[in-house]
């Protein structure tokens, strides 16, 4: 019976998870990367358009209505642009043919990333 | 009287002799099984039924808590060395994780005492043994907050290895004579 009631607890609290780490808020800013490392960073208040050179050619980002996309890139799959739009902090535009992500942030962090720090 | 239980009664050294082999064997039982485990392939890396974790569990309750710590601790010394993980990332999760999981079930055990049987216990130690297993992941490697939505799947998965190897124990120890344990003089 005690049994029971820990592995019920246990399930509890492995699925309670889901919510502390998807309960994103959104953004309000977005860090572009080259490899590792932080070549730009976006205010997703503020509507721009901006380019950033990789390893194949020119990515253009865009910020518009508070999230960001990838307009353009030199890659041949254009993954990256048929993610379409983020606004949520953690999401990520990832192109890894030209080595840019693209990650939303939100100045507040709270949860999960004050645990694990 | 065997040969090993007549020379440590002639050095005057009968307990810590006998004790010292019993828990050697214990080491070798659980390093054994822990290597033979790592040995069969399944589709993902971390995903184990964690048998090794059931020798420190019959251990903790059939000599104690302190045995069982240096077995768990022993064993993945002795793994680390044998799959060349010594000191890596891989090896610093296996000692967190073992540390862990010994010292949660030794408080677990000693906190409930007979409300939560041998399988509750171990549930709980594999539990915390994946936990902890991410957490590290998360700290030391990724330093993603996102591992830890990954790490859902595994914990649930956990819950049901170490129901698996509770059973197992509860089984094995029931059946293990207490002179595999006890120095009988």
């Amino acid at each position: 019976m005690g049994d029971l009631i820990l592995i019920l607890i246990l399930g509890l609290v492995s699925g309670s998870l889901l919510f502390a780490a998807s309960e994103s808020k959104p953004g309000d800013s977005a860090i572009v990367w080259l490899d590792d490392t932080k070549k730009l960073t976006l205010d997703l208040e503020k509507n721009g358009r901006y380019s950033i050179d990789g390893v194949l050619g020119e990515t253009v980002i865009v910020v518009e209505e508070k999230g960001v996309r990838i307009e353009s890139s030199p890659c041949t799959n254009h993954i990256c642009v048929k993610m379409g739009s983020i606004h949520l902090s953690g999401q990520m535009l990832i192109c890894v043919p030209n080595h840019v992500t693209v990650r939303v942030q939100s100045s507040s962090q709270v949860g999960v990333d004050g645990v694990t720090g | 009287m065997n040969g090993l239980d007549l020379v440590a009664v002639k050095s005057g050294q009968y307990p810590s002799v006998t004790r010292i082999v019993r828990l050697g064997l214990w080491v070798a039982c659980a390093t054994v099984i822990a290597g033979l485990e790592r040995l069969i392939p399944l589709p993902l890396p971390w995903i184990k039924l964690g048998l090794a974790n059931s020798v420190a569990l019959i251990v903790l309750y059939r000599m104690g808590f302190r045995d069982a710590v240096l077995v768990n601790l022993f064993r993945v010394f002795l793994i680390g060395i044998l799959f060349s993980t010594w000191l890596n990332p891989v090896f610093l999760l296996s000692l967190g994780g073992a540390i862990v999981a010994i010292v949660s079930m030794g408080t677990l055990k000693s906190i409930a005492g007979t409300r939560i049987s041998m399988v509750g216990v171990s549930v709980f130690g594999a539990w915390m043994h994946m936990i902890t297993q991410f957490g590290l992941v998360a700290l030391l490697i990724v330093r993603d907050s996102m591992v830890l939505l990954a790490a859902i799947p595994s914990l649930f998965l956990s819950i049901v290895a170490g129901t698996l190897t509770g059973i197992i124990s509860l089984y094995v120890s029931t059946r293990l004579p207490e002179r595999v344990f006890k120095s009988s003089i």
